[in-house]
């Protein structure tokens, strides 16, 4: 190439960029098709109608009806997994702001379960300890909120507390009882204790009891290696009572055991949560298909909008993205966002992420940490043994 | 846990009533969506007018104005532009800016559809038009005040690197004079980029190793004629900036892409082969030749920086000059110490063998690296370091 080519080479290619930068940009936006479906899992005609009415009305008009509706906003939440709906039911709630003295017992309950949903687990606890007080063990707020408060104590991982409210509810329901106490034990390090009590539990119950205890057998068996009747287990739990939890836990067992293609079935038509994106991306990539990128980049870019934010919704799901950094090799930010996740939350789940996460940055403090929890509780749990072992050999 | 408080609604019959309301609680965090976000991006101002793009989520649109029609739980598009004026009324209404005491008109374009990682979006598109000049302008939000306090909007504007966020009816007195900030700021980018870009730098040294010296009867001596050295260096340099400059806007403006899983293995070729280059020379002169079409990959590369900013077209085309002048400025001080500490060395007898040779393989070994991590998405050099 001549100097004289080169430059005429270069003159034209800057005349190519000028042209580009002429063009204009297309914007991320389009026109559909009229018929094309642009948004799905709305809410329902009639919860629309009840969150523009009771936000628009007096404070004081029917607070039954404010209640349920209410009630029924944070129902709705769980099903689809939309957490706006905390959002609608709080505001329904307007009139009885959680601080003030004069709300009704059954508001302060809501109000708490809205922060227990929210991750906020010590506002939640400090307003079920006012409703607990404020209440007598016939009404059922005193239940309501006893049962949360355990719920909560069993996901921050306080296993004396999750006790003693359980013996609480022994005078009111026996069953409930037995079962919550076993799902202590299994987390404390008598499995052997915890196990053939679920199994009579699951035995004598039907539907979503039945479902509780066939879900926590099923944790049981899985700390314990057994996983044969981890699936039995599982199977059965969602043949009770299908729900959303219990088929993550399902996937997350089916990934780890190599069952890629059965976990993609599992949450084939389950709503497009992180939680469910998230396992979607594992067995895709397990599987080797292609579509696995645009699921990684979905989920990436959903952390990113969760960061900026700015109200720490990235931290409210970092188990399931400390699991998505580990595996798309960010070690140290799956480290984080694991240690992150167990101050709040301290289930076996978390626990394990936490050891991998640990294991993988060759973190030895982080390790530690796990090694030391599983000696104060007693958990046992072979796949934290086996991330455990793994770094030592 | 979540199990348990179901069964307890089950079995609680004189306060079930109450007690369904425990099924409703999350299990172990795993089921939530993102919360509602909404962006409003507004663009630089020209005078007294600005651009505004608000997006917003459907599902947030139809709680508030009820746009499923025919309550099949689903929004049709036909559902949502049959209500664009109840639509645009409410933006009117709820996204509000002004200077001084009035409030801006915005002229609202047709409605547009932004199919986002998070669900379906509606665009709108307006021209605001405000009283006076803006260089300050109060933005009032309220969309969802009183409905949903969690929900958010993510505020960009030209002064802002990353996106703010905004509560309902919270306000921000924006400054849209700080243009020249954000131009600072890519240019900082760009600066930044090719600094701590390993395989750019990477690839500049290995064009640059041999320009000092001169393939003479198949063995390298020193240049004696430092100024044609130094012409080489600029030819090499230029042609490298032409061509990413080229690619850069070729991406940024949509006019060719090419994924990113693509791109960085091909950017870590480039370097593998001006590294092996040195070592078996092919290519002997004309090594702008070279750098021009290896740089045409590069700036793809660079282009993924930008691309997630995903600016309006006015806006982009200063971004990309402010990215790329950062660039420019960041590869004028490698080559620069680079080419000072090379004629320095290259009167050393062994720089043929040591610097170009043994340099040249150590490029090429961490390219070939970067080849194997950037193909099958492994981190082997964090492996290696990890295991060290």
């Amino acid at each position: 190439m001549s100097t004289r080519s080169f430059i005429r080479c270069l003159f034209v290619s800057a005349l190519l960029v000028a042209a580009a930068g002429a063009n204009g940009a297309p914007l991320p936006s389009s026109t559909p098709q009229p018929d094309a479906i642009v948004a799905t899992q709305l809410l329902p005609r009639a919860q629309k109608d009840a969150l523009r009415r009771l936000t628009a009305v007096a404070p004081e008009t029917d607070p039954a009806q404010r209640l349920a509706a209410a009630r029924r906003m944070i129902e709705l939440g769980r099903i689809n997994g939309d957490p706006r709906t905390l959002g609608y039911a709080e505001s329904i709630l307007a009139p009885w702001p959680a601080g003030s003295a004069d709300v009704p017992v059954d508001a302060i309950v809501l109000h708490a379960t809205i922060a227990q949903s929210r991750h906020a687990f010590s506002r939640a606890r400090s307003l079920l300890d006012r409703a607990i007080e404020r209440s007598k063990p016939g009404e059922p707020a005193f239940a309501q909120a006893l049962l949360t408060r355990a719920a909560i104590a069993q996901a921050t991982g306080d296993l004396a507390a999750v006790r003693s409210d359980c013996q609480r509810l022994f005078s009111l329901a026996r069953e409930i009882a037995a079962i919550c106490a076993a799902s202590v034990d299994a987390v404390a390090g008598r499995l052997d204790t915890a196990i053939p009590v679920l199994r009579v539990a699951s035995e004598r119950t039907a539907d979503s009891v039945r479902a509780w205890a066939l879900g926590a057998l099923a944790q049981a068996y899985e700390q314990r290696g057994e996983r044969g009747a981890a699936e039995n287990a599982y199977d059965a739990a969602l043949n009770a009572s299908d729900d959303l939890t219990t088929r993550l836990a399902y996937a997350d067992f089916l990934l780890a055991r190599g069952s890629a293609a059965t976990a993609a079935r599992l949450l084939q038509d389950a709503p497009p949560t992180d939680g469910v994106v998230l396992r979607q991306w594992r067995s895709a990539r397990l599987l080797g298909h292609s579509e696995a990128a645009a699921l990684e980049a979905r989920l990436a870019t959903r952390l990113e909008d969760a960061r900026r934010r700015g109200d720490g919704s990235d931290l409210l799901h970092a188990r399931d993205w400390a699991q998505f950094e580990l595996e798309r090799g960010a070690v140290a930010e799956a480290l984080r966002l694991a240690q992150a996740n167990w101050r709040d939350q301290r289930e076996p789940a978390d626990l394990l992420v936490l050891a991998r996460a640990a294991s993988a940055a060759r973190d030895s403090d982080a390790r530690a940490g796990v090694i030391a929890w599983m000696k104060r509780t007693g958990l046992q749990d072979v796949r934290v043994d086996a991330v455990l072992g793994e770094e030592r050999s | 846990m979540k199990r348990f408080v179901e069964i307890f609604c089950a079995f609680d019959r004189m306060a079930k009533a109450l007690l369904a309301l425990a099924c409703s609680l999350f299990g172990g965090g795993a089921l939530a969506h993102a919360a509602s976000t909404a962006y409003l991006d507004i663009g630089m101002p020209q005078a007294n007018e600005v651009a505004v793009q608000w997006v917003v989520p459907l599902r947030d649109l139809d709680a508030v104005l009820d746009l499923d029609a025919n309550a099949d739980g689903q929004l049709a598009w036909s559902e949502v532009t049959a209500r664009r004026r109840d639509i645009e009324a409410l933006m009117l209404d709820q996204v509000q800016l002004s200077t001084g005491a009035h409030p801006c008109m915005l002229a609202i374009a047709p409605l547009r559809f932004a199919d986002l990682e998070s669900g379906g979006y509606a665009a709108l598109q307006a021209r605001a038009q405000c009283p006076d000049a803006i260089d300050r302008v109060r933005l009032d939000y309220r969309f969802l005040e009183h409905l949903d306090a969690t929900h958010r909007v993510l505020l960009t504007t030209p002064g802002t690197r990353t996106p703010r966020p905004l509560a309902p009816g919270q306000r921000a007195q924006l400054d849209l004079r700080s243009a020249p900030s954000r131009f600072g700021a890519l240019l900082g980018n760009g600066i930044a980029h090719i600094l701590g870009g390993a395989d750019h730098l990477l690839f500049l040294v290995a064009l640059l190793l041999p320009a000092v010296v001169m393939r003479t009867a198949g063995r390298w001596a020193a240049r004696t004629d430092l100024n044609a050295a130094l012409l080489e260096v600029v030819w090499i340099a230029t042609a490298f900036t032409v061509a990413h400059s080229i690619t850069l806007g070729l991406a940024s403006f949509h006019i060719v892409s090419i994924p990113g899983r693509i791109i960085e293995p091909l950017i870590a070729v480039t370097v593998l082969l001006a590294a092996l280059n040195n070592l078996w020379p092919v290519v002997t002169r004309r090594l702008a030749a070279v750098a021009f079409s290896f740089g045409l990959v590069h700036g793809f590369g660079f282009a993924e920086v930008l691309a997630p900013l995903a600016l309006p077209a006015r806006e982009l085309a200063l971004a990309l000059f402010g990215f790329n002048l950062g660039v420019e400025i960041g590869q004028l001080a490698i080559i620069t110490s680079a080419f000072m500490l090379l004629v320095l060395a290259r009167q050393w007898q062994g720089y043929g063998r040591w610097v170009l040779g043994a340099g040249s393989a150590l490029l090429a070994l961490t390219a070939g690296i970067w080849i194997v991590e950037r193909v099958f998405n492994v981190p082997v050099f964090a492996l290696a370091v990890a295991g060290a």
